[in-house]
């Protein structure tokens, strides 16, 4: 195995491109050491933890939260511009893994990782957040979370994600996640909901799933059935509803059957929206 | 192979480590600090745990090469300098928050980071913190205890926030 510490991230694309597609950039580690400790030791390591811009938390431009890879689970949890911008990612934040865990793995790993409940991407889903991939023909770009689940970055690509972007919203937030032990265990369902309410009604809605597909997803159908309606405790019952038939896609695994998942869909959805119904907004404060 | 500085219980080690060399490896086979232990070597059991400058990690999936001019505390350099345990240490052995013991390095380190954050914890408060270390004797009960415990005399030696682990004799990086 060989190992790089670039300096800088131009180099740490160099490195990427040159030796793809058996390079792996190394973040955390949580999840890739393990795995290249149980396959085959050849290929090349890029530690990009020397490069110093993937480690700043910034307000990029008016209202754009700018976050770099490799910042940890539990800076996102403690950080002053996070908890004030974005605190439905601080508070999935501060449920990730365990307290050994969240002081390494970064949320580049977690948006990288391919886990259908990371707890990350699914707050970030209902943020409307951005992928910056460095490393393209192009230069950087931006891509909607979304794509950016779709065109899956594996290990041994040329592309790097640096940084998720996410951008001010006035939001009603709230996320919930059910496990099997109350802490220390990947979702088996999660939920993030982010709701803008002007005079009484939902302006735009936000609901992302975790569990209930092979990868986090928006509940579109759901979405749709809350924008322009009031915030009643009906309104949230039915667009859970909708969200575990209509967008949610499980499927059954060693953890849970998909009919189990599809009912907690429901019951978590509902939870989350009529927690967000009675949240105080961002900024609002 | 790549040369790295590490600073482990405040002694400084110059060492040339693989590029997928855990801590828990440099720990214990190359430095002899055999009180961490490996359990699961999956990041699920926490008896690996130690902490990198203040901070609890597992071992078992913490590369050496990310230790590079940092602080590493083991069970070994818990303690005192005149050799008195470290309060978490006497709150385990009071109150018997340990059977076999194999979880108990990373329990006590675990403890130790966990209330450098939080002074006065209630016990779900401790309960969430140690969700990441697994025991198969004690029940869990009088670990929780000895973590209250442990909470408690280190408000009354007046060293809470206090981040545990001696320091190295150069800054680690930032």
């Amino acid at each position: 195995m060989q190992y790089f510490e670039p300096n800088f991230l131009d180099e740490a694309l160099v490195l990427l491109d040159r030796f793809a597609p058996d390079s792996y950039v190394l973040a955390g580690g949580t999840i890739l050491a393990p795995h290249l400790r149980s396959g085959p030791a050849d290929g090349t390591l890029v530690n990009v933890k020397r490069v110093r811009e993937l480690h700043e938390i910034e307000v990029e431009s008016p209202g754009v939260l700018r976050i770099g890879a490799l910042v940890t689970a539990r800076e996102l949890s403690e950080n002053a511009l996070v908890l004030a911008h974005a605190p439905l990612l601080a508070a999935a934040a501060g449920t990730v893994g365990s307290q050994q865990l969240r002081n390494v793995a970064t949320i580049g790993g977690n948006l990288c990782s391919g886990i259908s409940s990371a707890d990350l991407c699914v707050a970030l889903l209902a943020c409307d957040a951005r992928c910056i991939v460095a490393g393209g023909p192009t230069g950087p770009i931006a891509l909607t979370l979304d794509q950016f689940l779709n065109d899956r970055l594996g290990t041994g690509s040329r592309l790097m994600l640096t940084a998720v972007e996410v951008p001010a919203c006035s939001a009603n937030t709230a996320y919930q996640k059910i496990q099997v032990r109350q802490a220390f265990e990947i979702a088996l369902v999660n939920v993030a909901v982010a709701v803008e309410i002007a005079s009484g009604s939902i302006a735009r809605a936000r609901v992302a799933l975790g569990g209930v597909a092979p990868r986090p997803i928006r509940a579109r159908n759901a979405e749709r059935h809350l924008e322009g309606k009031g915030t009643t405790a009906r309104v949230a019952q039915t667009a859970a509803e909708i969200a575990a038939r209509d967008d949610a896609k499980p499927s059954t695994d060693h953890r849970a059957s998909a009919e189990y998942r599809r009912h907690i869909a429901a019951v978590l959805a509902q939870r989350a929206l009529l927690a967000a119904f009675e949240s105080r907004p961002v900024g609002a404060r | 192979m790549h040369p790295i500085t590490l600073f482990a219980n405040g002694e400084q080690h110059a060492l040339v480590v693989e590029p997928l060399e855990t801590l828990l490896s440099v720990l214990r086979d190359r430095l002899r600090l055999t009180g961490t232990k490996e359990g699961c070597g999956t990041g699920y059991c926490g008896a690996c745990t130690v902490l990198v400058d203040g901070r609890a990690v597992n071992s078992c999936l913490y590369l050496a090469v990310d230790t590079d001019r940092r602080e590493v505390t083991t069970i070994e350099g818990l303690a005192d300098e005149d050799g008195a345990l470290h309060p978490v240490q006497a709150a385990f052995i009071e109150r018997f928050g340990l059977q076999c013991g194999y979880c108990t390095p990373g329990m006590i380190l675990a403890t130790a980071a966990f209330l450098s954050d939080n002074a006065e914890p209630t016990a779900r408060d401790a309960q969430r913190a140690l969700a990441g270390n697994l025991c198969r004797c004690t029940g869990y009960q009088p670990i929780i205890a000895s973590v209250l415990d442990a909470a408690a005399r280190l408000r009354e030696q007046g060293r809470t926030g206090e981040r545990p682990g001696k320091r190295a004799r150069i800054r680690s990086r930032a």
